[in-house]
Formats: structure tokens, sequence, C-alpha cells
């Protein structure tokens, strides 16, 4: 192959491997800084007699766009859509009161970054 | 001396070695550490078994050669390209098809986290592909 073409071809290839690469390194060193660049937060408050409206808020700080967004919380799928640098989503759903206690024993995030990687993370508390 | 016909062949055979060679210390040495690398917080550990790089060694260095040495033969381009593609499954069956699993401790909590880096895994596949002999 011609030297020059393959040359070129070479820049091009690492110019688009770059672009590829920068925003899953740039989104795990965010997370490594400031572990609460993605950050989760619920509130309940009483409904009714049986129920509790939970207030779920996601918050999200780091550099690179995070595309549709869920929460899976017993079950129950949340969508949060795209989140971008500085956003701040908070949706409300109702539940049992006797669900409460099950809340913070998992759950799971997923998006992907930038569209191109999908992640998904499973809390998992009071178990080793 | 030497004839020039068998000067020939080692010097193919060489050639060949090399390049298989060089194909294996790409793949298998150098694209592993690479990935646990930029993940590094997260520490990923490609489990490669003594017999997988055993293998990958004899699959690289064989197919380089038998490439080499039929480098003017109508079969030496369908051989490259299996090469290639071996190759190229070799180190994404190694690299889980681009699929990073693990558990991180966080502030008392066990994150199970799985990370579907695939994307760029063919990228990098396809340019070492277009790029290397």
């Amino acid at each position: 192959m011609n030297t020059l073409l393959k040359l070129c071809i070479g820049l091009v290839g690492l110019i688009v491997l770059y672009g590829l690469a920068a925003p899953m390194v740039f989104f795990v060193a965010d997370l490594v800084r400031h572990p609460g660049a993605l950050r989760v937060e619920m509130v309940a408050a009483r409904f009714n007699e049986s129920h509790v409206k939970l207030v779920v808020t996601v918050y999200y700080n780091g550099s690179v766009e995070l595309k549709d967004v869920k929460l899976t919380v017993l079950e129950r799928d949340i969508y949060f859509g795209d989140l971008i640098k500085g956003s701040e989503v908070s949706k409300v759903i109702t539940l049992p009161i006797s669900a409460l206690k099950e809340i913070g024993k998992e759950m799971s995030v997923s998006f992907s970054v930038v569209g191109l990687y999908p992640v998904e993370l499973k809390i998992r508390s009071g178990t080793q | 001396m030497i004839p020039p016909k068998i000067k020939e062949v080692i010097k193919a055979i060489t050639e060949g070695v090399l390049i298989g060679l060089l194909y294996y210390v790409v793949y298998i040495l150098i694209l592993p550490k690479l990935l646990a690398g930029i993940f590094g917080e997260l520490k990923i550990v490609f489990p490669i078994s003594l017999r997988t790089y055993l293998i990958a060694l004899y699959l690289f260095v064989g197919l380089g050669t038998a490439t080499s040495l039929l480098k003017n033969h109508p079969l030496s381009l369908p051989l490259k390209l299996l090469s290639k593609v071996l190759g190229a499954l070799l180190v994404l069956a190694i690299l889980n098809f681009g699929i990073l699993q693990g558990t991180i401790p966080v502030m008392g909590v066990q994150i199970d986290f799985r990370i579907d880096i695939s994307v760029l895994l063919y990228a990098i596949l396809l340019f070492s592909m277009l790029m290397f002999p």
C-alpha cells in the first residue's frame, strides 16, 4: 500500500479512536475523581394511609452526556432521559408503605455514555 | 554456501514468525493491559490462562509464517484474511467481547457494574487490521 495513503489512514484512524475512547475515559475519570458526580437522592413523604410518595432526584455533574438514564427500584423503572453537566431531574412515584424498607437493598441504574457505551450499575447494600 | 531458494524460505519463515509475534504482543499482551489501564480504578482483570496464551502464540506465529511462506501463492490472500479474522476473534474472546464486569465497594455499598465497550474494541481491531501487514 502507498506509504502516504497508509499514513493518512493511520492518522484518521487515530483521530477516530481518540474520539471514540475519550468519552468513556472522561466518564470514568470524572467518577473516580468525584464519586458524587452521579448522585441519586430519594425523599419519601406520606401520600395516604397505605402509600407514600417517593421523590427520586438524579444529579449529574460529569463532563460527558449520559443518554437514556433509567433507575429501577423495586422492579419499577423510572426514566430520566438524557443528562448533561449540571442536570437535576426529579420523578415522583407512589409506593406501598411496606415497600419502603426494601428500597435501599437493591436498585439499579442504567444509561449509555454518549449513546455508545451501555453501562449498568447494580447497587446492593446490607450484603457483602 | 546456502542455496538462494533455501535463503528465501528462511527469510519468509523469519518474517512470518516476527509478524506473528508482533500480532501476539500487540493483541494479547498490550491491548488487555491498555484497556485494564484505562479503567484502572475499576480494577478490571482479564482472566487469561497460560493455555490461552500458548494457543494465541501458536495461532499468530503459525498463521503469520504460513501467510509469509505463501506470499506469491493465490492462497495467501484468504490466508491473510483468515489470520486477521481469527486473531480478532481470539482477542474479542479474551476481552469478553468488550463486556467489562466487576464489583466495587463505594461507601459501604457494593456496586456491580457492567460496561459494554465493544464499539471501541471493534474500532481498535478494524484500525489494526488496516494498519498492520
